[in-house]
């Protein structure tokens, strides 16, 4: 990642986006809700990990413009991130580029200087887009960055309106420290997939709330 | 101590099983012998960096196939 943390010229390009995203507040026009099903209107403070169900190229879009207030960093796999010119502009944009196809010690080195400077980040811990409203089975390696850096895991779900012009709506569930998911100071890799299961199984919650509130 | 009996409490940590009666040999390969997975492979090098408080780099892990490997890395680390 070429973000410096004592530059504020990359604070400034880290900005830009979000202020090129602005108008997306008016297309999306999110409506924010909580597990019980009502307008969520709390506001999220301090390093999280946002995950959320990825089903469409608008998804990272999306959590902007749910998160409209903070700085924002996103995990992007290796297919997005290519090319000198584009991964450069993305990274400096906040995104982090991880590979997929190894165990990339590295992006989640990356990860956990964000959050440990209290930043926000955004991933799609089923690792790709998914063409069904399922929500697949996670990768363990959300839960070892917010075991390595501390921070809660924040569940969400959306899904695309019937019209680009409808409201969206978009679920976000109750922060998850992954320490009470997991047993013990050093828990086994295992243990690890298992509290992805868990995770997931939040974000199903999330979905059913969605899904609830669509019918209405 | 050997370096394989060193890596033993660290692997049955990230394993999440007891490895100590197991024979671990430098040509055993980390996912197919050892059992490793990409996250438990993940899990292990920042348990190892934690342990000898070094460093790896992803081309350090894609080097990581085998215990030997494993040996290999560290060594070079520790110097």
């Amino acid at each position: 990642m070429s973000f410096s943390w004592h530059n504020p010229l990359d604070y400034l390009l880290l900005d830009l986006p979000r202020l090129f995203c602005a108008p997306l507040l008016l297309v999306f026009r999110l409506r924010r809700l909580g597990l019980d099903g009502k307008p969520w209107r709390r506001r999220l403070k301090g390093g999280a990990i946002v995950v959320g169900n990825h089903t469409s190229f608008a998804d990272p879009f999306v959590a902007y413009a749910a998160f409209w207030y903070r700085r924002m960093f996103y995990l992007a796999g290796e297919l997005v991130m290519q090319g000198r010119v584009r991964t450069l502009a993305l990274q400096k944009a906040g995104c982090i580029r991880i590979d997929r196809n190894i165990s990339d010690i590295e992006a989640v080195r990356q990860s956990v200087d964000v959050l440990r400077h209290g930043k926000l980040l955004s991933m799609f811990p089923e690792g790709a887009i998914q063409h069904s409203d399922r929500v697949e089975s996670f990768k363990a390696g959300v839960i070892l960055i917010a075991l390595q850096a501390g921070v809660p895991i924040v569940p969400t779900y959306t899904r695309r309106p019937k019209h680009w012009y409808n409201r969206r709506r978009y679920v976000i569930g109750e922060p998850i420290d992954c320490k009470t998911l997991l047993p013990g100071p050093f828990p086994s890799a295992p243990a690890l997939e298992q509290a992805a299961e868990t995770l997931r199984r939040q974000m199903r919650r999330c979905q059913e709330v969605f899904e609830a509130a669509e019918k209405e | 101590m050997d370096r394989i009996s060193e890596l033993k409490p660290l692997l049955s940590q990230v394993m999440g099983q007891d490895l100590s009666q197991t024979e671990i040999l430098p040509t055993h390969r980390l996912r197919e012998d050892v059992g490793l997975n990409s996250i438990g492979l993940l899990y292990m090098a920042l348990a190892m960096e934690n342990h000898y408080h070094i460093r790896f780099d992803n081309k350090d892990i894609t080097r990581l196939t085998t215990v030997a490997d494993v040996l290999t890395v560290l060594t070079e680390k520790l110097g």
